[in-house]
């Protein structure tokens, strides 16, 4: 399949759109959790425990 | 652990008690709130013709809504974040006030749109059938992201303030301190959580202006990706952004008025916030009206038959009456208050923003139904009218209410400017904090 | 594959209407009654238009059958979200009432006006429940879903199981939409627009051949023979 008809199937069918849709929603919720945890913990130092 | 901040207790204040008058409006308002979803439940057993809607005029009140509390969402994210990219620090006070709009806008956006749907019941079909050729596809992958980052930036930097109100309003009842509590996610205050915070504020800031741009336009698109005549038009996507970003900030005036006036923040929400706010109103209503201008004279220019129909209608036809009320409401006589009566008078000011609002409402309602009302088959169909019902009345009125008591409530159980950012020592930018840091 | 199309020929059609009831009777489109129709909510899946050119005495009127005119670039398929409208291989427009949403931008991205939404659930007056088409392709369609023309899609079937049941080969010619079957002027015509021996292909491509809005680029199959 070229890159051609590869984007008219990403675009058409029904389903895949859906499926972009909530990847891009769902990763970014992902993204802001780990941002809240990193914010507040911040990234703990290698071999020691995180002290809160 | 808290930067010292003199009006601390003044912006705290609010937050100690809840009045009478408070309890009968949150009441007030969750009854029509409550009204308005009632009147949908009949809607949605009956059927959308209880509306006004017909054909041609497939879309209306309840698409006008929609577009109308996305555009005020731009609001928040444009003090908060396009000003905050820009470096303007005049704007910390306003920023949470500006914020809470967008957060409380945005999901009443949503609803209008469920209002609106024939089988709001299939509404999962987006998900496992959603085709991304559409721009409806585009609509909900925006405004999703937009609500979703506008929910996390809002609370990122609610933060160190939840974690004051944990620790100084320890007379609120358990379940109270235990939210603050639940909610501060363990916030010391360290030097290093306020790095972190300000750098994830910052980049957060950089995308969110990126969204904005972006969600405006890809709300026009619905409209400007048919063919329909006054639509299909390469302005279309600027022209939303710009009244989206100016009626949000008309918002901002009003909501900020009201809070100073109700919770007595005189001392915070200084006269040079509102100049500086009408500085940029100015530059809105004129960049606005350069782009009516600019559509107008292309379209009258060019002569197309069915695109002079639906011109002639805004003009001098059907619709007139709203498309000119619409102009004065929105340029003529803000312009003037702005010029000359807004520097003197904050009520000036805000009476101006108010009609700016309802003129703008009025605007989306003129971009979206005298086209519908004059198709392209108009010579062998006749022209549309529409007549909207008392259903969508309530049901647009509840969903204000709604907007309303979100804010209300949350105003009193959070501070309404962010006791952080406008600290001393605190310039609100990760680079300049640390900067300052050293130079101690 | 047939790719089938339609033609009109404008100087045959004295607008009797024949057309548009045949198309209710086949489709079980619902009855709008009076009240609704003045509302402009009437669903007429073919409707004909009147168009008046001129000013009296100088007066021209022209008639126009408008059905779906299923192009083979549809501005609806673009726009649905959940492909609950698509172009089948035969290059028919068709409907899944299942899966609409009823967001309605389909109605609106058409620019022929040939798409309507059931804007309450179907009625019809006792004297016409007797005689609605049982065929299950045309099932009543519940509120809040769109529906359109499909060139009778069910006589499409009927007529393959038809030929099936006697043993010979499906052909274009074996089927017609009821509009077609009843058109009093025989002034309508279908069939297949990629066979160049059948009479829609030669009708096509007369002189005379036009389509509505050409110059929006939706590559419209129903073709209209200019009058006089």
């Amino acid at each position: 399949m070229d890159l051609g008809s590869l984007f008219n199937y990403l675009i058409n069918s029904p389903g895949i759109g859906g499926a972009i849709a909530m990847t891009v929603l769902g990763g970014a919720i992902v993204f802001y959790v780990f941002l809240a945890r990193w914010i507040v913990r911040g990234t703990p130092a290698r071999g020691a425990k995180p002290k809160r | 652990m808290h930067p010292h901040n003199p009006h601390e207790s003044i912006i705290l204040a609010p937050l100690r008690v809840i009045t009478r008058g408070d309890k009968l409006l949150w009441l007030t308002l969750f009854g029509v709130f409550l009204a308005g979803l009632v009147v949908w439940i009949y809607q949605f057993v009956l059927g959308l013709g209880v509306t006004g809607l017909n054909r041609p005029v497939y879309w209306g009140i309840y698409l006008t809504n929609f577009v109308f509390f996305i555009g005020l969402a731009h609001s928040g994210t444009f003090i908060s974040a396009i000003l905050r990219v820009a470096g303007a620090g005049w704007r910390t006070p306003l920023t949470r006030a500006a914020e809470a709009i967008t957060l409380f806008s945005l999901p009443f956006g949503v609803m209008s749109i469920l209002c609106d749907m024939g089988r709001p019941d299939r509404i999962l079909n987006l998900v496992f059938y959603g085709r991304f050729q559409s721009p409806l596809l585009w609509d909900v992958t925006a405004v999703g992201l937009y609500l979703l980052s506008s929910i996390f930036f809002f609370y990122f930097s609610l933060i160190p303030d939840i974690a004051l109100c944990r620790d100084r309003l320890t007379d609120a009842p358990r379940w109270r301190r235990r939210m603050y509590e639940v909610l501060a996610l363990g916030w010391q205050g360290t030097p290093d959580q306020f790095r972190r915070l300000d750098r994830v504020l910052d980049g957060m800031a950089i995308f969110m202006s990126m969204v904005v741009v972006t969600v405006h336009t890809v709300v026009s698109w619905i409209f400007g990706m048919t063919l329909q005549p006054g639509w299909h038009t390469a302005l279309i996507g600027p022209f939303f952004l710009l009244g989206a970003i100016f009626s949000g900030t008309t918002a901002v005036v009003i909501v900020l008025a009201v809070l100073r006036k109700v919770y007595h923040l005189e001392k915070v929400l200084t006269p040079d916030l509102f100049n500086s706010l009408r500085k940029l109103l100015i530059v809105f209503t004129l960049g606005w009206s350069y782009m009516m201008g600019a559509e107008f004279l292309t379209t009258g220019y060019g002569n197309m038959t069915e695109e002079m129909v639906v011109l002639n209608d805004k003009f001098s036809g059907q619709y007139a009456p709203i498309f000119w009320t619409m102009v004065v409401l929105v340029f003529v006589v803000p312009l003037f208050i702005f010029l000359v009566k807004g520097k003197k008078s904050l009520g000036w000011l805000v009476g101006a923003c108010v009609l700016v609002n309802i003129g703008m409402w009025l605007e989306r309602f003129i971009v979206i139904v005298p086209t519908e009302a004059s198709p392209r088959l108009l010579p062998y169909l006749g022209g549309g009218a529409y007549q909207p019902t008392w259903v969508e009345a309530v049901i647009t009125l509840s969903l204000f209410a709604g907007m309303f008591l979100l804010y209300a409530v949350f105003t009193r159980f959070f501070p309404i400017v962010p006791i952080w950012e406008t600290a001393e020592h605190h310039v609100g930018h990760a680079v300049e904090a640390a900067a300052i840091a050293e130079a101690k | 594959m047939p790719r089938w199309g339609m033609v009109i020929d404008l100087d045959k059609c004295f607008a009797c209407q024949s057309c548009t009831v045949a198309c209710r009777m086949e489709n079980n489109t619902p009855i709008a009654g009076p009240h609704q129709t003045e509302q402009d909510r009437a669903i007429l899946w073919n409707e004909v238009l009147p168009f008046v050119e001129g000013e009296y005495p100088k007066v021209r009127m022209t008639f126009i059958p408008r059905p779906c005119q299923h192009c083979d670039e549809p501005a609806c398929v673009k726009v649905c979200p959940v492909k609950a409208t698509y172009k089948n291989e035969e290059g028919t427009v068709l409907v899944d009432y299942e899966r609409c949403i009823g967001c309605r931008m389909c109605t609106l991205a058409c620019p022929y006006a040939v798409r309507y939404f059931n804007w309450y659930p179907p009625e019809w007056p006792e004297a016409l429940k007797a005689h609605l088409n049982p065929d299950p392709e045309v099932k009543p369609r519940p509120a809040g879903v769109v529906e359109k023309c499909t060139f009778c899609i069910q006589r499409r079937r009927k007529a393959e199981e038809q030929a099936k049941a006697e043993g010979r080969p499906f052909t274009a010619t074996d089927y017609v939409p009821a509009c077609v079957q009843t058109c009093t002027g025989h002034a309508r015509y279908f069939g297949d627009l990629d066979d160049p021996n059948s009479l829609v292909f030669q009708l096509a491509h007369s002189p005379r051949a036009y389509r509505l809005f050409e110059e929006l680029g939706t590559q419209p199959k129903v073709y209209y023979l200019k009058q006089g």
